[in-house]
């Protein structure tokens, strides 16, 4: 199981990260100092560090340098979205900056990203006999090559990383699309439509009424 | 050219000039009381063989008349008496006929033309190159008339020493020049140090490194500018220093702000988010609904305290009289439920003034300390609010016996968002403006904010108020 560690000082921020992230299959822990994070560090072989950067006693900043040697890909989660921060963050050796405030979908995608990006996730995603390769972008169903678009891919993907979540349709188009969301519901509706024929996930996935979609897992 | 140089030159000219000039009128002058000298010399030897010559032809009763036939003896005479026969001498009529001449250097007869029975004359010739002679020529009186002498003297010694004089000078003048431009470039590099340093400096302080100052010492006008100078980077280091203090304090406020803004929304936003599109359990759906709330509030507070900052930062109160002993009663009202609820003591006496203010924003102050005051404290513990009457003014005092305050703190709890300990004052709904809203409404009041405290020991707030304006 992938292991988080969430170094947040603000008790409703963290518990909301790791609500989010327990529910999405990963285990997480939270520490709400920098001396504790780097206890934690430690202790535990983390495999993804969300570091809020304006902590007491020390700056998040300042704890990059302590994490930077561990290898441990970091996520900065901070409330200053200068440019100029962003840069010094990356530049520190982020993985990825999430400005707050953010939304859940926006952070589970980022976090998939990462640790995909550093090898921590299988880079296969299975469901059913549904089979996508992460690294080489070709979708199987049932050993058979699905040609999908583009848009298509991306929906798919952020379907599976938001499974038993009901995504709205700005929200899908926000991170498909990546525009802002002018309203137009028909685009989404079409992708999703083509997305169900070609896998045969009519079933899969649910419409929930004014709301969107819904890729519905049952649980083990 | 650098100063340095100017100075040298200007001042290497100068003694070059006075020496040369000074030095060719020295050896002028003293070549003239030689060349004066000599002749004087010259005219008093022929003087003496005049007398002479006079003297051998009244022994031999020589006269104009008889000269011609007595020349022979006389000639005798003169060539055989050393003191005539060492000197050169001509003697000649005053047509020029010649009486007796050993003169290698011939007649003059312009100079005999130029003198008469009664003076004597010189004339200066040079003969041939290097050789400088003086003519002299003078009566000599017989008893029926004058014969006329002449005499020549060799003065080339003179001239020869003026020469080597001068060529000595240029040697001495040349060796002065080289030496002196020397020592004075050196004394000139070393006056000049103090404004190489200035202009150093000067460089750095405009390349916006504000620490160097010109080392320069010295009551003359250079360690005067210096000392100037350095005031001036005082100064000017001090502006910039508040300068940037003061666009730091502006950048971390707003870091603050935007910080204090974000991270209540970031909850609100994220628990709706999760309550909207996710099937929840009822536990987990209140936590969310109870976060939301919670942090709505927060935002709340912030939003309030900041509209207080804002309103007292623009000094928009009206000065009205306050009874200041009925605000303490009124804030012992206000805030007893709240002391008694956590098991405190509060206990206010006040002497009773009228002092010019916004009773509202006062309140708010007092109101403000005594919360702090009460979440600072332990139950059993208690709270003193004291109000005096001063020379000028009222002072308000409210002391607990509560955690206190680290030292290094004390300086920086009245800068806004600033929280000493942060989640404790998160957990009593504080946003970390309290202090900085009393700090302005102090000042408004023409007051000021003094804390004492002790870890452990308990803290006490002294607001000294001198009243709004005239009001």
């Amino acid at each position: 199981m992938i292991k988080i560690l969430i170094v947040e000082d603000e008790k409703p921020i963290a518990d909301l990260l790791d609500m989010s992230l327990t529910a999405a299959g990963y285990h997480c822990d939270c520490v709400d100092n920098g001396l504790a994070a780097a206890d934690a560090v430690e202790e535990v072989r983390y495999d993804l560090i969300l570091l809020d950067v304006m902590l007491p006693g020390s700056d998040g900043f300042e704890l990059m340098d302590y994490f930077a040697p561990l290898n441990i890909p970091v996520i900065f989660t901070t409330a200053r979205g200068s440019v100029k921060d962003r840069i010094k963050g990356l530049k520190l050796g982020a993985d990825d900056y999430i400005v707050k405030p953010f939304e859940i979908a926006e952070l589970l995608a980022r976090v998939e990203t990462v640790l995909r990006r550093c090898h921590k996730t299988d880079s296969l995603l299975t469901l059913d006999d549904v089979v996508v390769d992460t690294q080489s972008r070709v979708v199987t169903k049932a050993g058979a090559i699905v040609q999908l678009t583009a848009k298509e891919y991306n929906l798919l993907l952020l379907f599976l990383q938001n499974k038993n979540i009901a995504l709205f349709r700005e929200t899908i188009y926000e991170r498909v699309w990546e525009n802002d969301y002018m309203g137009d519901s028909r685009t989404v509706d079409l992708h999703v439509q083509r997305l169900r024929k070609k896998l045969g996930w009519q079933e899969r996935i649910a419409a929930v009424y004014k709301v969107g979609y819904r890729l519905e897992v049952r649980e083990p | 050219m650098k100063f340095a140089w100017k100075v040298t030159l200007a001042a290497v000219s100068i003694l070059v000039l006075s020496m040369g000039v000074g030095c060719y009128l020295i050896i002028s002058l003293s070549f003239r009381s030689a060349l004066d000298r000599e002749i004087d010399l010259a005219l008093e030897e022929m003087q003496m063989l005049r007398i002479s010559y006079e003297a051998v032809c009244d022994a031999r009763g020589i006269t104009l008349e008889n000269i011609g036939e007595r020349s022979r003896g006389l000639r005798r005479t003169l060539t055989e008496e050393p003191y005539f026969a060492d000197r050169q001498f001509r003697v000649s009529t005053r047509e020029g006929a010649q009486v007796y001449s050993n003169l290698t250097a011939g007649s003059d007869q312009e100079l005999l033309d130029s003198i008469d029975s009664r003076s004597t004359g010189y004339v200066v010739r040079s003969s041939q190159p290097g050789q400088v002679l003086v003519h002299f020529a003078g009566p000599v009186a017989l008893p029926d008339g004058f014969l006329y002498m002449e005499t020549v003297r060799d003065i080339s010694s003179l001239f020869t020493d003026r020469e080597t004089h001068f060529q000595v000078y240029r040697w001495i003048l040349l060796i002065v020049a080289a030496v002196g431009s020397a020592v004075l470039f050196f004394l000139s590099y070393l006056l000049t140090r103090p404004i190489r340093t200035l202009g150093r400096v000067s460089t750095q302080l405009a390349r916006g490194d504000y620490t160097p100052r010109a080392a320069v010492s010295g009551g003359d006008e250079l360690g005067e500018l210096a000392a100037h100078f350095n005031h001036m980077a005082d100064a000017i280091e001090k502006n910039v220093q508040e300068l940037e203090d003061a666009a730091r304090r502006q950048e971390d406020f707003t870091a603050s702000f935007v910080h204090e803004l974000k991270t209540p929304l970031t909850s609100i936003i994220g628990y709706a988010d999760m309550l909207r599109s996710r099937r929840m359990d009822g536990d987990a759906a209140f936590k969310a609904a109870n976060y939301i709330f919670s942090e709505g509030k927060r935002l709340e507070n912030l939003s309030l305290s900041l509209m207080s900052l804002l309103v007292v930062g623009h000094g928009q109160a009206d000065a009205r009289p306050v009874h200041m002993l009925r605000l303490c009663q009124r804030a012992e009202q206000i805030s007893q439920p709240a002391m008694e609820a956590k098991g405190l003591a509060l206990s206010v006496s006040a002497e009773e003034c009228v002092l010019a203010g916004d009773s509202a924003l006062l309140q708010t102050l007092v109101q403000n300390l005594l919360d702090n005051a009460r979440k600072a404290s332990e139950a059993g513990g208690s709270v003193i609010l004291t109000g005096t009457v001063l020379d000028a003014g009222y002072r308000l005092q409210v002391s607990d016996q509560g955690r206190g305050i680290p030292e290094e703190e004390l300086g920086k709890i009245t800068e806004p968002f600033y929280m000493v300990d942060k989640s404790r004052s998160r957990a009593e709904g504080g946003a970390g403006l309290g202090l900085a809203l009393c700090k302005e409404i102090a000042a408004l009041h023409r007051g000021t904010l003094r804390f004492a405290s002790r870890l452990g020991g308990g803290t006490t707030v002294t607001v000294d108020l001198e009243g709004m304006g005239d009001g």
